[in-house]
C-alpha cells in the first residue's frame, strides 16, 4: 500500500466519523423558530452532510486506487524525512505542562523551564554544560524581558505565580 | 492642505516613526499583532491632541500589517492573520534559498498596496462608500459565498481533501453562540466556548505550534546552514515588476474591496486575494512554489485592505475591521465623530490622517528594506532557540489577547490539529478560509432570510448578489470538473 493511500484512508475514516458525530450533534441544536430563519442547526447539519459525502468519495477513490495499484518498486524513494515521534510527544507534553504551570507557578519560572527544556529537546547536538548554560540564560533573559515589557510598558501583567 | 501639512513637525513625525517600529515588531512576532499594538497603545493617545493620537494609531496599524510578512517568510509562521497567504509562496521562496528576495518583494508590494489603499481613501471615499451602501445582507452573503467557492482553487493536488479541509474549518467555526438567535452550539456547557475559538488562537496553534512540533520531530534535518545572502536592489527586476502589474492591480483591488465591507478585514483579504489572483492568473501553477506572484497577491492586498477599512470608518462611521473599531473609540474620545459629516467638520483631520498614513508607509518601507540583511541574519539563530522563544511568545500572545488561559489551551489544540494536517497531507489554506468566513456567511445568510421572510429567490433577484453567487457556483463546478478529468487521465 502506498503511503498516500494509507494517509487517505486514515483521513477519510476520521472525517467520516467526525461528519457523523457532527450530524448527530447538529440535530440536537435548539431552534427558536424565528420567522424566515433557517435555525442554528441548519448550517452545521449541511456541513456534516458535505463532510460525510466527501469522506465517502475519498474512501471509495482510495479503495479503487488500491485495487488497481501496480506493485511499487522498492527503490521508490520516500520524500518524507523520518519523524522522531518521541520528540514530538515530549514537546507536546512540555507545552501542556507549561500551560498548566503558567498560572500557579507564574510566567517567568514556567517560561524559563519550558524554553530551556524545549531548546534541549530540539537541539541537533548533544547537551553539554556550556549549551545548557546558554539555553538557561537565554530563556531567563527572554522571560524576564517579556514579563517586564508587558507589566510596565503595556500595563498588562502576566501571571506572577510564586514570585508574587 | 493645512491638514496635510499639520503632521510635519518633530513630535508627530517621531510618533509615526515610533508607531511604525512598534507596529512592525508586533506584526513580526507570531502571537502578537497590530490589533494588539493598537489596543495597548490607545490609552497613551488620550493625553495627545487628535492629530498626534490618530497618527500614532495609524502607524501602529500599518506597521502591524506590514510586519507580518517577516515571520511568514523567515519562520514559515504567519506573524499576523493578514500574512497567512504570504507563507505559501514567501515561506517557500525562503525555503528554496532566497529569503532576501522574498522579503524584498513582500516589503515593496506591502508599500505599493498601502499607497493604493491610502490614495483610494483620500480621493474616492465618498463614492466608494455610496456604492457600499447598496450592499445589504444579501450582497454580503453573496460575496462571502463567492470567496468560499474559491476553496476549490486551493486544492493543488487533491480537490477532495481541500474541500474536506474547508468543511472542517466551517465546522469548527460553528462552535459557540450562533448569530441571530444566540443559541449555544457544541459548547458542552463550557462558558469559555460561548464565543467560539479566537482567530488568533487558531492561527497561532495551526501554524506556530504545529511548526514547533514538526521542528521537534526533525531536529537532525533542520540543522542551521548559513544562508548565502546576495541580493540586488529589492530582489526583483524592472521586467518582473512590469510583468506583475496585472497581478498587483488585482490584488490591490481585492484587498480594497474586502476592506470596504465592514467587519471583514485583512485576515480574509490576503487569502481571498491569493485565491482570486491564482484563479485569474495566466500561470496558476506558479502559486505555492515560491513564486513572486503569490507574495504580491498576499502582501499588496492586506495593505490595500488597510486603506479600504478606513473608508467606511471615515465616510459612514462604521469600522471596517477590529483595528478601525478601536480607532473609532480613539477618535470619539477626542470629540471627533466619524461619518459623512466628517468631511465638512474635520476635513483637516482627514487629510492629516492621509499624510500620516503615507509617511508611515514610507518609513515602514525604508526601515524594513534596510533591515532585510538583519532579518536574514536572524535565520542563523539556532532553530531550537528560535522556535522555543517563538512558542513562548505565542503563549503570551494567546493569553494577552483576551486575558484568559482558555485561549492558550486552544493554541495547543489547534497545534495538534495542524500537526495532524501536516502528517496526513491535508491542505491548511481551505481550513483557514472556512474558519474565517463561516460566521460572516451564516450571519448574513440568516439576516437576509429574516429580512425577506425566508425567500431564497432574493439571492438571485438582486443583481449584485446573483452575479457573485452564479459566478462562484460556475467557477467552482468548472474547477471540480477539471480536477476530475485530471485524475481520470492520471489513472
Amino acid at each position: 500500500m502506498q503511503k498516500d493511500d494509507k494517509l487517505n484512508l486514515i483521513t477519510g475514516g476520521f472525517m467520516l466519523l467526525f461528519g457523523i458525530s457532527l450530524f448527530v450533534l447538529a440535530g440536537q441544536v435548539e431552534s427558536k423558530h424565528l420567522s424566515g430563519d433557517i435555525g442554528s442547526g441548519f448550517l452545521p447539519t449541511l456541513i456534516s452532510i458535505l463532510i460525510i459525502f466527501l469522506s465517502i468519495i475519498l474512501l471509495v477513490r482510495t479503495f479503487w486506487h488500491l485495487r488497481k495499484q501496480v506493485v511499487v518498486s522498492n527503490n521508490e524513494a520516500s520524500t518524507d524525512n523520518e519523524l522522531n515521534y518521541k520528540a514530538v510527544a515530549l514537546s507536546f507534553a512540555n507545552l501542556v505542562l507549561y500551560v498548566l504551570l503558567l498560572k500557579p507557578v507564574g510566567f517567568i519560572l514556567s517560561s524559563v523551564l519550558f524554553m530551556a527544556f524545549q531548546m534541549a529537546l530540539m537541539s541537533p547536538e548533544k547537551s553539554t554544560a556550556k549549551r545548557a548554560l546558554i539555553w538557561g540564560v537565554s530563556s531567563a533573559v527572554v522571560a524576564v524581558a517579556v514579563y517586564f515589557i508587558f507589566a510596565f510598558v503595556f500595563s498588562m501583567p502576566l501571571p506572577a505565580g510564586l514570585l508574587k | 492642505m493645512t491638514g496635510f501639512l499639520s503632521i510635519f513637525n518633530i513630535t508627530t513625525l517621531l510618533l509615526i516613526l515610533g508607531g511604525s517600529v512598534v507596529g512592525v515588531i508586533f506584526g513580526a512576532i507570531p502571537g502578537l499583532s497590530g490589533t494588539m499594538a493598537v489596543a495597548l497603545c490607545l490609552p497613551f493617545t488620550y493625553a495627545m491632541d487628535p492629530v498626534n493620537g490618530i497618527s500614532l494609531l495609524l502607524a501602529l496599524y500599518f506597521g502591524g500589517v506590514s510586519g507580518g510578512l517577516i515571520a511568514s517568510i523567515l519562520l514559515r509562521i504567519p506573524g499576523t492573520p493578514g500574512s497567512v497567504a504570504t507563507l505559501w509562496d514567501g515561506g517557500k521562496m525562503a525555503e528554496n534559498g532566497h529569503p532576501g528576495r522574498a522579503l524584498g518583494i513582500g516589503i515593496t508590494y506591502s508599500f505599493i498596496g498601502s499607497v493604493f489603499g491610502i490614495l483610494c481613501m483620500a480621493f474616492i471615499s465618498p463614492q466608494i462608500a455610496a456604492f457600499a451602501r447598496k450592499f445589504g445582507p444579501t450582497e454580503y452573503f453573496a460575496v462571502i459565498f463567492f470567496a468560499l467557492t474559491l476553496i476549490s482553487t486551493l486544492s493543488n493536488d487533491d480537490m477532495t481533501k481541500a474541500l474536506l479541509s474547508g468543511c472542517l474549518g466551517l465546522a469548527f467555526a460553528t462552535i459557540g453562540v450562533a448569530p441571530m438567535d444566540n443559541i449555544k452550539r457544541f459548547t458542552f456547557g463550557n462558558a469559555s466556548l460561548n464565543n467560539g475559538f479566537a482567530l488568533l488562537s487558531m492561527m497561532i496553534g495551526f501554524f506556530a505550534i504545529s511548526e514547533v512540533l514538526d521542528g521537534a520531530g526533525h531536529t537532525k534535518s533542520r540543522d542551521m546552514t548559513r544562508v548565502a545572502f546576495t541580493m540586488k536592489g529589492l530582489g526583483f527586476t524592472l521586467k518582473e515588476f512590469v510583468e506583475q502589474l496585472g497581478n498587483t492591480l488585482r490584488a490591490c483591488l481585492t484587498g480594497l474591496g474586502i476592506g470596504i465591507l465592514p467587519g471583514i478585514g485583512a485576515a480574509t483579504a490576503n487569502i481571498v486575494a491569493y485565491v482570486t489572483c491564482k484563479s485569474t492568473s495566466k500561470h496558476p501553477e506558479r502559486f505555492g512554489t515560491g513564486s513572486m506572484d503569490g507574495i504580491i497577491a498576499s502582501e499588496a492586498s492586506n495593505n490595500a485592505c488597510c486603506g479600504g477599512t478606513l473608508i467606511p470608518l471615515v465616510s459612514l462611521g462604521i469600522p471596517g475591521d477590529a483595528v478601525t473599531a478601536i480607532m473609532l473609540g480613539g477618535l470619539m474620545i477626542h470629540g471627533v465623530i466619524p461619518g459623512p459629516q466628517m468631511f465638512s467638520t474635520h476635513r483637516d483631520l482627514i487629510y492629516a490622517m492621509v499624510a500620516a498614513m503615507l509617511v508611515a508607509s514610507v518609513m515602514i518601507f525604508i526601515l524594513q528594506t534596510f533591515a532585510i540583511h538583519f532579518f536574514v541574519k536572524m535565520l542563523e539563530i539556532p532553530q531550537n532557540i528560535l522556535l522555543s522563544v517563538v512558542a513562548c511568545l505565542c503563549v503570551v500572545g494567546a493569553y494577552a489577547n483576551n486575558n484568559r488561559i482558555f485561549d492558550v489551551y486552544a493554541i495547543l489544540f489547534f497545534g495538534f490539529v495542524g500537526f495532524v494536517f501536516r502528517r496526513l497531507k491535508i491542505p491548511t489554506a481551505p481550513f483557514m478560509l472556512g474558519f474565517i468566513l463561516e460566521n460572516y456567511m451564516e450571519t448574513y445568510l440568516r439576516r437576509a432570510l429574516a429580512t425577506y421572510s425566508g425567500d431564497l429567490t432574493i439571492f438571485f433577484t438582486r443583481p449584485i448578489s446573483a452575479i457573485f453567487i452564479i459566478v462562484g457556483l460556475v467557477s467552482m463546478s468548472w474547477r471540480i470538473y477539471k480536477s476530475l478529468l485530471k485524475s481520470r487521465k492520471a489513472a
